[in-house]
């Protein structure tokens, strides 16, 4: 078993790794910038080091900074968490070559996949569906014709250069192409020049079908199942669930032997996640490997038993897999909320500043993976995710129910999050009758209530508002800088008529 | 006691009397028999006309924050109590520092000592966050001192412009 592990990361998925190993037994070094000294993260760990500004590339991206802590820390293992240096080759390599074990897959497999072309190609070999378009243009119309024919209608229009949706067309029969191709033309040439154009297989309304799966250093791979993870703003995934209402026992497990033909196909070891688009019609094509840890990565721990992050450390410390297929089944339903620092109601603006008091929703089937306390001030320099709220109930039903309450629940006053926009997701006609799509957001939330929407307890909240105890606020001490009055306390609320 | 609290473009006046929990809240015609447990200093068990509500609060500077159920509010004390209530608590504020929004540095004064400013008069444009921020005047008043210089680094709590509301005068 390794001995030492320093945590490459910070907020919530720095403090969950720091938990799997203390399960192990195993002491960590958190490493922290100068923005996050009273961060969570610090406050976990064995032992915390100081690797740079707030600027993550001076410090949660700096790979010299990150290695040195290691070695002078004793660490034999570094776990990446996700996002920073979690998908980053040369940051693997390095590691490699410093003889510290990487808690994830060998830079070459990262490299491979992290590659587009090379990993269409994989796919390919290991003969799983990608979405299917013309590998090189047309110069006439019998040759797009024929190119629709083989993909398959509907088709999508796209043009070489293209970007912003200039000169995207969705065809749906072979009468409609001519006109569209001609008029695309046109429109791509004016938009950027060139009038190159290729079709793609369009598809409507899929869903984000996404497989777990574990390899050891021997060959052994396993899938997990799946999660649906379809609730996006801006390919920014905010809502996860486990089982997918959209698999059958057929679909899910030819879905899963072709996750774990993927990462066969690529050597992979370690904890990974094979991502899929999944069509109306159930056909499914493969989008990407993420080669990390999962940010939604609980639903599967909650349905399935298996601790995954404990499961990437005990695989990196070359253990053979431990489990098999025959071992693991769904068991209940699992639904993730991403909880971010940021104002729904003011176009998603991030929301850093002090949490003023907060209390996390507690009860059977709740979980938190938190990075924030109350006191805490969240810094304007990462990504504002500050938790995750996970539920896990007998059923699908069930588990929106608990949910829904648990979001109730969960307070955190003095700066914005996303809660009660969580909220109105998951209580949602179409979410509850599992109608969940890619676009779900765009087809029923594009305009966004205000804050001013929110009555149905204001004349109680005027009441609670004008008897708190003045405890809450600092005593005034004459003399003291803070004390002063400045416009930007003010600012915020200044309304001019 | 009554309060003027904002709530987006709203203003209520809630008026509250009353002793040792047992109070009588006023908003507008609505009057409510409120029974006030104060768990913490951020929750509040209320009775209002019997029925139970939790209350989680918090206060800064002149925000009010308070959730019940799933929704959560924002009020704000208007700022004419601050500066304009001539005899009372503001009045006491016989100065007001103008000091940064956050770490950074000064970039330039747009007024001297003695300059007399108008509401919304910019004073000084503070650098932070690679953005630069012009801080205005909510007050009309004079400029009794300027503690930095252009290129100064300023810290959250520094003054950097001293002024003297005209209202004291």
């Amino acid at each position: 078993m390794l001995k030492k592990i320093l945590v490459a990361n910070r907020g919530e998925i720095s403090v969950r790794v720091i938990k799997a190993c203390r399960d192990l037994g195993i002491p960590t070094v958190a490493v922290y910038s100068e923005a996050d000294r009273a961060a969570l993260h610090v406050q976990q760990a064995d032992e915390a080091v100081c690797i740079g500004p707030a600027s993550p590339l001076e410090s949660y991206l700096n790979i010299d900074n990150i290695i040195s802590s290691a070695k002078e820390r004793d660490c034999d293992a570094i776990h990446p968490g996700y996002g920073f240096l979690a998908e980053n080759p040369e940051f693997a390599k390095r590691c490699e070559k410093e003889g510290i074990v990487f808690i994830g897959p060998r830079g070459e497999t990262i490299q491979l996949l992290g590659n587009k072309i090379e990993s269409r190609i994989l796919m390919k070999k290991a003969a799983v569906p990608i979405i299917p378009g013309m590998e090189a243009t047309s110069e006439d119309m019998p040759g797009f014709k024929k190119a629709a024919r083989e993909i398959g209608y509907p088709v999508l229009i796209k043009a070489s250069l293209g970007g912003g949706g200039k000169a995207m067309k969705v065809i749906e029969d072979e009468k409609d192409l001519e006109s569209a191709i001609e008029s695309s033309k046109r429109e791509a040439l004016s938009a950027f020049a060139d009038d190159t154009l290729y079709l793609e297989k369009f598809l409507d309304r899929p869903r984000h079908i996404e497989f777990q799966i574990l390899a050891d250093n021997y060959g052994n791979t396993i899938h997990l199942f799946e999660r649906e993870c379809s609730i996006q703003r801006r390919h920014q995934k905010i809502i996860e669930e486990t089982p997918s209402t959209a698999l059958n026992r057929e679909l899910r497990k030819k879905m899963g032997e072709d996750a774990v033909r993927v990462a066969e196909a690529a050597g992979y070891s370690n904890a990974g996640t094979v991502e899929f688009l999944l069509d109306q019609k159930g056909n499914y094509y493969f989008l990407e490997v993420n080669t990390r840890v999962q940010v939604e990565h609980p639903v599967t721990e909650l349905t399935t038993g298996v601790d995954l992050v404990k499961a990437q450390i005990r695989i990196a410390s070359g253990e053979k897999l431990w489990i098999g297929p025959e071992d693991l089944r769904q068991q209940g339903h699992a639904i993730e909320c991403r909880i971010y620092a940021e104002d729904p109601e003011n176009g998603f603006l991030p929301s850093a500043g002090k949490i003023l008091f907060m209390r996390e929703p507690f009860g059977p089937g709740i979980r938190n993976d938190s990075g924030i306390y109350s006191g805490f001030t969240v810094p304007v320099y990462y990504d504002p995710i500050l938790s995750k709220l996970l539920v896990w109930a007998g059923d699908r039903n069930e588990a929106i129910k608990r949910m829904e309450i648990a979001l109730s629940d969960y307070i955190v006053l003095g700066i914005k999050t996303n809660i009660a926009f969580l909220r109105d997701i998951i209580v949602h006609p179409e979410f509850v009758s599992g109608e969940t799509y890619t676009s779900f957001l765009d087809d029923h939330f594009s305009g966004y209530r205000t804050d001013s929407d929110r009555r149905k307890f204001l004349s109680q909240a005027l009441v609670a508002a004008s008897l708190i105890p003045t405890g809450t606020v600092a005593p005034k001490a004459v003399g003291k800088k803070e004390e002063f009055i400045t416009p930007w306390q003010t600012l915020g609320s200044w309304r001019v008529g | 006691m009554e309060h003027e609290l904002r709530f987006g473009q709203e203003c209520f006046k809630v008026t509250t009397e009353g002793k040792g929990g047992k109070l009588r809240a006023t908003i507008g015609d609505e009057t409510y028999e409120v029974d006030l447990e104060n768990i913490s200093e951020n929750c509040l068990s209320l009775l209002i006309d019997g029925v139970a509500y939790t209350a989680y609060v918090a206060r800064e500077d002149n925000k009010r924050f308070v959730q019940i159920g799933e929704e959560q509010y924002l009020f704000e004390e208007p700022e004419e109590e601050a500066f304009g209530a001539i005899g009372g608590a503001a009045a006491q504020l016989a100065e007001t520092g103008i000091g940064p929004p956050m770490p950074g540095k000064v970039v330039k004064l747009l007024v001297k000592e003695g300059d007399r400013v108008e509401v919304g008069q910019g004073l000084v444009i503070v650098e932070a966050m690679k953005m630069e921020h012009e801080i205005k005047s909510t007050i009309e008043a004079t400029v009794k001192k300027v503690n930095f210089s252009a290129g100064d680094l300023v810290n959250l709590g520094d003054v950097i412009i001293e002024l003297e509301p005209a209202a004291m005068s």
